[in-house]
């Protein structure tokens, strides 16, 4: 069985200049997949489409083997999504984030306490939980996103340039954490543009490449793709969007 | 000039993204509301200040209504948080800028103190002389245009205490000045007043500042737009418009009440936006408005019109509420089905309006001697409130 599953999935914003062409994949419960590509390539439209705010031109997207459409509530309480910007509400407080989460997701109260004094604890929070969006940095807000989404504790992750504006020891615990949670028996869906980070995290990597899937599969697998063995993941990576029209088989 | 004319490019750009709404201020009855009412308080007006006995002390009530249109001195700069990269180099070049806002600001808030001191003159018996009342506008004015001055400074000032003292002075100072002016012959007035006009420009250049505190003014600029924006907000449905948060830490407990269910998200979402926006000290003015007119009305049919027009009022206030959220990303995102958004909404608007409608009847229960009237308003108030609140949904949803 699948979390997650792409067929043939053709969309974007408009029909006459679709962005993504033909994308299938699957992500299998306990797995961490690295969907990387150039700016533009279509990792957030790819992303868009999973969380259901696009809908396919054709093919269909499966989330635990039903579609949005079929079974909306149980498609969206089966993921939670770290945006590539914070969005924050003005008017809510850090706790206050987590605890609206906590509610719209069904999470009890108890449960909430006992999972926000850990992740506060992990990102240290402790002393910003009653702090407003204005008056946290970047990194900070960043760090709400990620707390949010594993505050629900979901069966997948959609992760979108997670890094970004991260400290060191942000990226180090929130690497940590996916590691944890992928022991649970969690999935992971996460884009980056730090190779060498999530080289040595994900266990399969998508390439995107305008649109279309042009590597797929372990780091041996996508060496092998580009004829590349003992390459760092950048190095085949750049070898694969250079020879970019090379079609993955 | 070339800041100048970047000045000019600015204020276009603000005044053309706000007059395209004023058809929806116009077309909602807002303009012939507010005809009729400066209509009905002239006729009112003229007719108390015949009745007034001839020792009435007028000149209080001058000067009530004079000293917030004067220390009340906020400076329209429409900076924007790009300028804090774009215009940061340009530092040195921004005189040209600042003084046409500062110019612009003047204009704007002496047309208001010129209305409030024409309105309020009568009170103010000079004698048949009509020139103290020229010389008294001209310091009234004067005293404006070092407000704005002096408020443009305190906005430079590194210190944040200074600039609190400073504004508390310029409150202060305002008031003694214009009591000053209006108790004391004109001649002897005007030249203290010239004199400690002097000495506080001076005292400006004291506290540290900075060339211009970029931060603070985009942060002031943003309230400003948001009080534009608010206004509109009653008549028209604005998606994006900057919000000024505050963060009432004891009354904001009250979400607690909201029971800790994934049914209940958007109730606790929404109640937290009332307790935390504008909206809550708006509607707490109007009702405390409310309850000090319903008090102060003597006859009982009156009392009872007013509380429901002031039901009514909060009513339309509340509304906005509704409004917020509507294009909220994670809205799409949380496993909640997208209708249930705005019955949560109404339903605790409704409830906010109840508790509205209870203070509102405080007064009522206190001060009206028709025992009937007594017991019907409340429920009146009540049913009101009930269909202004779910007799617009059921327009909608039907």
């Amino acid at each position: 069985m699948s979390i997650l599953q792409l067929q043939e999935v053709n969309g974007g914003y408009s029909r006459n200049k679709p962005v993504l062409h033909n994308i299938s994949f699957d992500i299998r419960p306990a797995e961490m997949v690295g969907l990387i590509g150039l700016n533009g390539a279509g990792k957030s439209t790819t992303m868009k489409h999973i969380l259901g705010l696009m809908k396919p031109h054709s093919g269909t997207i499966r989330m635990r083997e039903q579609t949005l459409a079929e079974a909306p509530d149980r498609y969206k309480a089966s993921f939670a999504y770290v945006p590539e910007t914070p969005l924050l509400y003005e008017e809510l407080t850090v706790r206050e984030h987590l605890e609206l989460t906590a509610m719209a997701y069904g999470i009890d109260k108890s449960t909430f306490h006992s999972r926000v004094e850990v992740l506060a604890e992990e990102f240290y929070m402790k002393d910003k939980l009653n702090s407003f969006s204005m008056h946290l940095s970047k990194g900070m807000r960043q760090k709400v996103m990620i707390m949010n989404a594993f505050l629900v504790q979901p069966p997948l992750y959609v992760i979108d340039e997670p890094f970004l504006g991260l400290d060191p020891l942000g990226i180090r615990s929130l690497l940590e954490l996916m590691l944890k949670t992928k022991q649970s028996g969690a999935s992971i869906l996460m884009s980056s543009h730090i190779l060498s980070t999530i080289e040595g995290y994900c266990d399969r990597f998508i390439v995107l490449h305008e649109g279309r899937i042009i590597a797929m599969g372990t780091l041996e697998e996508i060496r092998r793709q580009a004829d590349m063995p003992q390459s760092s993941l950048e190095d085949v990576f750049f070898a694969l969007v250079k020879g970019g029209s090379a079609e993955w088989k | 000039m070339e800041m100048k004319q970047m000045w000019m490019k600015r204020a276009t750009q603000f005044w053309m993204s706000i007059l395209p709404y004023f058809r929806y201020v116009i077309q909602s009855g807002f303009l012939i509301f507010l005809i009729l009412g400066s209509i009905v308080f002239s006729v009112l007006y003229a007719q108390w200040l015949q009745q007034l006995p001839d020792n009435f002390q007028g000149k209080w009530i001058v000067a009530l209504a004079l000293i917030p249109v004067l220390a009340a001195s906020p400076v329209r700069t429409f900076l924007k948080k790009a300028d804090l990269v774009y215009l940061l180099p340009l530092e040195s070049k921004m005189g040209g800028y600042t003084r046409s806002s500062l110019v612009y600001s003047f204009v704007f808030q002496s047309v208001l103190v010129c209305l409030v001191f024409f309105v309020a003159l009568p009170l103010y018996v000079p004698g048949d002389n009509i020139a103290p009342v020229l010389g008294l506008l001209f310091f009234v004015l004067l005293i404006k245009s070092v407000n704005l001055y002096g408020s443009w400074q305190e906005k430079k000032f590194s210190m944040t205490s200074s600039r609190r003292i400073y504004t508390l002075l310029r409150w202060a100072g305002t008031s003694g000045l214009i009591l000053l002016i209006l108790w004391f012959p004109l001649q002897q007035a005007g030249l203290i007043l010239l004199l400690v006009l002097f000495t506080y420009v001076v005292s400006l250049q004291l506290p540290s500042r900075y060339n211009i505190r970029w931060e603070l003014l985009v942060q002031l600029e943003q309230h400003a737009l948001s009080r534009w924006y608010y206004f509109i907000s009653w008549f028209v449905d604005i998606p994006e418009r900057p919000a000024q948060i505050s963060r009432r830490p004891l009354i904001s407990r009250l979400t607690n009440v909201v029971p800790f269910l994934q049914s209940h998200t958007y109730r606790y979402l929404y109640l937290k936006s009332f307790v935390r926006t504008e909206l809550y000290g708006i509607v707490l003015r109007l009702t405390l408005i409310g309850m000090i007119v319903i008090s102060a009305v003597e006859n009982d049919v009156v009392k009872g019109f007013i509380f429901l027009l002031f039901v009514y009022f909060c009513g339309v206030q509340l509304s906005a509420l509704k409004q917020q959220h509507r294009y909220v990303f994670w809205v799409n995102i949380y496993p909640l089905p997208l209708s249930g958004r705005e019955p949560s909404a109404v339903s605790v608007i409704f409830r906010l309006h109840l508790v509205v409608v209870l203070l509102l009847s405080v007064p009522i229960f206190i001060t009206m001697s028709n025992l009937i009237g007594l017991l019907l308003l409340p429920a009146g108030g009540a049913i009101l409130s009930y269909l202004q609140n779910y007799g617009a949904l059921k327009r909608k949803s039907g």
